[in-house]
């Protein structure tokens, strides 16, 4: 789980941001973006693959839909697998940080 | 996919225009562009994210071979007869289609081919060949306004080369423009100029790159060297490019230069015959260049005697029309047969498919239901057919190698450009299409069909396959049996001369050391004497040319003329009457029977030019019932006396008819015995020996001429070698096809047997006996093959016009030829249908009804 911690932090963070109901990627950055207060930044050019990806492993469904603003996007929503998967990963991506915090403390 | 490409990008427009509103409202400037440089390279996103599906895409084909490959090898017989099936229907087409593949379609080793053109006069006095004569195709040359390059050659001829021994090649003479206008160039050296071409020049040839390299080692010293070519001394100046054939499809080894001095060439009195060929200019076609060149042909008509205008014609064709039209029919019907051979395989093959995917109907019905789309079963089925037909292809062309060699050793020589025919990028080409074709439709049909099992349409889908194949089948072998029977007609024609122990060697005298006639009498007259003097010959001749091969003088009948009886110039030629010079000797030693008066003998050729020997038919046509002993007869401006008359012999081959035709001295006349001549020799031994004591005998005199002797008999068969190739070929396929079709019936008739069976055991169980059950299965497959015979007896004689010139003596939609094959194919259906019916005879009712 460790090893690809670092790249699947994008993936936690899609999956936690869905976790709040449908959104598109636009809106993903815009969530993220926010709710960290500025301190992490989703660079755009990698999201849309990270997207698809996961889609692709059955964790997302996506579909066409109309934003309050009347444009047309393409919404993820977590699926099933997608919750689970987030649990697995939040859990994970504790137990590191603990980890990481105590070799920090240590030293 | 596209599909995917486009949702692709239609998501990042719209993420970089919300963003860009979310700017706009920000109040920032040049929003578009800010969204922009906030995405990064947009590019590369969109190559990221598609890279997520291509993976997908190929992983999940990756599963589709897999998943073949252990369906394969569950399955190994029916993939076994699949693959096998497949190779020897692509083996057979990719063979023969490497073979007509350079005489059918390539481009010919011209540039620019397309704008070349072969015109002519078409006379009897050529035979069906065009013609120009010198002086119009001097004229032509210098009127004509639609053509960039004109030439012209005087035909290939045999020519003896001295180079250490003597050989004996092909030669051709050409004006020092023929490479140019065909768009070649020499490979080696330089072309033949103007300079070459002046009458008196002394004399250059280009060789060709075969005896460049076999006699000169492929060294450029070759250049300058001074060769013996039929005793003159010529200097090579040039190499022909590699794969050089003369627009007549035939081989030269060296050109020469035609040195006409036109200003000799008169109108109305010069008999110089040329092959006329020229390059059009760009944008001008052949409409047009025909359209300009009417007045040219009509004015050079007007020098042609009055009386034979009707019967000449002037003609421009596209040299690849010209050149195809007379050995299209030959490939075209073989490429015809293997794809029909094909066509029973892939037959037989969807046959197969069919029957696997009637038995996999669970297997697919569960992967439905856990979630494969239709599409997704279309493309499993699809591999799978693909993966068949790629392997029977791979399998095929191995097969095709060993099948092509096969045709270069059967074949006859004279088939154009079959030497060079080999497995290529482009006939590669050809046979992954038909294979990538065949696999794509073969696998989509079981689906497409659907899953039913009775559905109605697979009940008239495999019957339909069945009934196909064995028309096809009929097809094959009516085409096979025609020729077959054309090949035997054509063998027992009586030739009216018995070629049996007989040699014959044709020689030339070099023009340099035999100038004078009575040089050549005295070499032809010691040849004779010294073969005569050897115990155990039993015949010596000497002859200008020898039948049946054709290639004799001839003389227009209406020329010829009995003295003291009215008739003068009749309307018209008559046509062409064949004549030959020959010793005394010439009706023993060829066998030719003497039924009236005598043939030559010694005393004669004290006075060679006063006695004549006629032919049976042209005796008939001269003088009817009349006798012809004694009688005076006129040749053109010989006056001869009638001694007697010879049977009649096949002269222009076999397949046409007995012509007319009479005989000379051969030291008759001003210039005989011309500078070549055949010799014979009759001796009741085994030909080689009779071949080498000719050449002995002949090089005894003179070790400068090359001799290369044959046997009569060998030329005769000669004769019949292309048609007894086309024949063997069909016949090959036809026996394949008959065979793949007969596998077919077996294996639909197994299949319905298999499918019935429990109603098969029900039906007996209410009384119907072993022979109802028979009959029942034998209707179904006599059904099948009625429908099949009939309507490939109906293809037979829809097709049969096209195979017509291809045959002899058997009209092409020979009832008895149909009926046979009828029979045949009724006989070959009843066998391929009595081991299932034997099958369904042998239910046991009570196990049938029990089971399931």
């Amino acid at each position: 789980m460790a090893s690809d911690s670092l790249q699947g932090s994008l993936e936690l963070l899609i999956l936690k941001t869905l976790e709040a109901g449908p959104n598109h990627g636009f809106g993903i950055t815009i969530h993220i973006d926010s709710v960290s207060g500025g301190l992490l930044r989703v660079e755009e050019g990698s999201l849309y693959p990270a997207l698809h990806r996961l889609q692709k492993d059955g964790l997302l469904s996506a579909a066409w839909e109309v934003t309050p603003n009347g444009r047309r996007a393409r919404y993820y929503s977590l699926t099933a697998a997608g919750r689970k998967k987030l649990a697995r990963a939040v859990e994970g991506w504790a137990s590191l940080s603990k980890g990481v915090n105590r070799l920090l403390r240590f030293a | 996919m596209s599909d995917e490409r486009d949702e692709i990008r239609r998501e990042l427009d719209a993420h970089l225009e919300m963003r860009a509103e979310q700017l706009r409202e920000q109040g920032v400037a040049n929003a578009d562009e800010e969204a922009r440089r906030r995405f990064g390279n947009k590019a590369k996103a969109y190559e990221a994210t598609r890279q997520v599906h291509v993976r997908e895409w190929v992983e999940s084909v990756g599963q589709d071979l897999l998943y073949a490959w252990r369906s394969f090898r569950r399955t190994p017989g029916f993939t076994l007869a699949a693959v096998a099936t497949m190779a020897l229907g692509i083996g057979a087409a990719t063979s023969v289609f490497s073979v007509v593949d350079r005489i059918l379609f390539r481009p010919l080793a011209y540039a620019q081919e397309e704008r070349l053109v072969w015109l002519g006069m078409l006379a009897p006095i050529a035979g069906d060949i065009e013609f120009a004569l010198a002086p119009d195709y001097d004229d032509w040359r210098r009127k004509q306004t639609v053509f960039e390059e004109f030439t012209a050659m005087r035909g290939g001829f045999d020519c003896d080369l001295m180079l250490n021994e003597p050989l004996r090649v092909r030669c051709a003479r050409v004006e020092w423009n023929f490479l140019p206008t065909v768009g070649l160039a020499a490979r080696l050296g330089r072309n033949l100029n103007a300079d070459d071409d002046r009458p008196g020049a002394p004399p250059v040839a280009l060789i060709s790159s075969g005896l460049w390299s076999r006699r000169f080692g492929g060294s450029a010293t070759a250049l300058g060297q001074k060769i013996d070519v039929d005793g003159q001394p010529v200097e090579v100046v040039g190499v022909l490019p590699a794969g050089f054939e003369l627009p007549t499809m035939s081989n030269a080894d060296i050109l020469l230069t035609n040195q006409i001095d036109y200003s000799q060439q008169v109108r109305g009195t010069s008999t110089m015959i040329l092959r006329a060929y020229a390059r059009l200019k760009p944008g001008v076609s052949l409409a047009q260049a025909q359209a300009a060149f009417e007045p040219l042909f009509a004015d050079a008509l007007t020098y042609v005697p009055e009386r034979f205008r009707k019967e000449v014609k002037f003609r421009m064709y596209s040299l690849r029309d010209r050149q195809v039209r007379d050995t299209r029919t030959a490939p075209l019907m073989l490429l015809g047969a293997v794809l029909a051979v094909f066509l029973i395989a892939c037959a037989n093959v969807a046959n197969l498919l069919l029957a696997r995917a009637a038995g996999r109907q669970r297997e697919i019905a569960i992967r439905r239901a856990i979630g494969a789309g239709r599409a997704r079963i279309l493309r499993q089925m699809v591999t799978e057919s693909l993966l068949l037909c790629f392997a029977g292809c791979a399998l095929g062309l191995w097969l095709a190698s060993g099948l092509l060699q096969l045709f270069v050793y059967l074949a006859p020589a004279g088939i154009p450009r079959l030497a060079e025919a080999t497995l290529d990028g482009r006939v590669l080409g050809m046979s992954f299409a038909i294979s990538l074709f065949a696999g794509l439709v073969f696998g989509a049909v079981p689906v497409l069909q659907g899953p039913r099992v009775s559905s109605p349409r697979r009940v008239w889908l495999r019957p339909a396959l069945v009934a196909g194949q064995i028309a096809i089948s009929v097809v094959l072998l009516t085409g096979a049996g025609l020729l077959t029977q054309s090949l035997y007609r054509m063998q027992s024609v009586p030739l009216g001369f018995a070629p049996d122990n007989l040699v014959a060697a044709n020689i030339t005298l070099s023009r340099g050391r035999y100038p004078e006639r009575e040089r050549r009498l005295e070499f032809f007259r010691s040849l004779e004497r010294n073969l005569a003097g050897i115990p155990g010959v039993t015949g010596v001749a000497l002859a200008d040319s020898i039948p049946p091969a054709g290639g004799t003088f001839a003389m227009i009948y209406s020329n010829i003329n009995v003295e003291g009886r009215a008739g003068g110039a009749r309307e018209g030629t008559g046509g062409m009457v064949p004549h030959r010079f020959v010793t005394p000797g010439y009706f023993a030693t060829m066998g030719i029977p003497i039924l009236r008066g005598r043939g030559f003998n010694e005393d004669d050729r004290r006075q060679p030019d006063s006695v004549i020997v006629l032919g049976e038919r042209l005796a008939k046509m001269l003088f009817g019932s009349d006798d012809p002993l004694e009688k005076v007869v006129r040749t053109g401006s010989r006056r001869e006396v009638v001694i007697g008359v010879a049977a009649d012999v096949r002269n222009e081959g076999i397949k046409t008819s007995i012509s007319p035709e009479y005989y000379e001295l051969h030291n008759a006349g001003g210039a005989w015995p011309a500078n070549y001549s055949y010799v014979l020799l009759r001796a009741p031994a085994d030909a080689g020996v009779s071949e080498r004591l000719l050449r002995t005998e002949i090089q005894r005199l003179d070790s400068r001429i090359s001799v290369e002797p044959e046997a009569v008999r060998q030329r005769v068969a000669k004769l019949t070698a292309q048609p007894k190739f086309q024949a063997s070929l069909l016949s090959l396929f036809a026996a394949l096809g008959v065979l793949l079709a007969a596998v077919g019936l077996y294996a639909g008739i197994s299949y319905l047997v298999i499918q019935r069976t429990r109603e098969i055991g029900v039906r007996m169980a209410l009384g119907a006996t072993k022979g109802d059950v028979a009959a029942m299965v034998l209707r179904q497959a006599g059904r099948w093959t009625v429908v099949g015979i009939a309507l490939g007896v109906a293809g037979a004689i829809a097709l049969s016009r096209f195979v017509e010139t291809l045959l002899f003596g058997v009209p092409a939609r020979d009832p008895v030829t149909l009926a046979l094959v009828a029979l045949l194919l009724a006989a070959v259906a009843l066998v391929a249908a009595w081991v299932p019916a034997r099958r369904a005879m042998a239910v046991d009712p009570m196990e049938a009804i029990r089971h399931e």
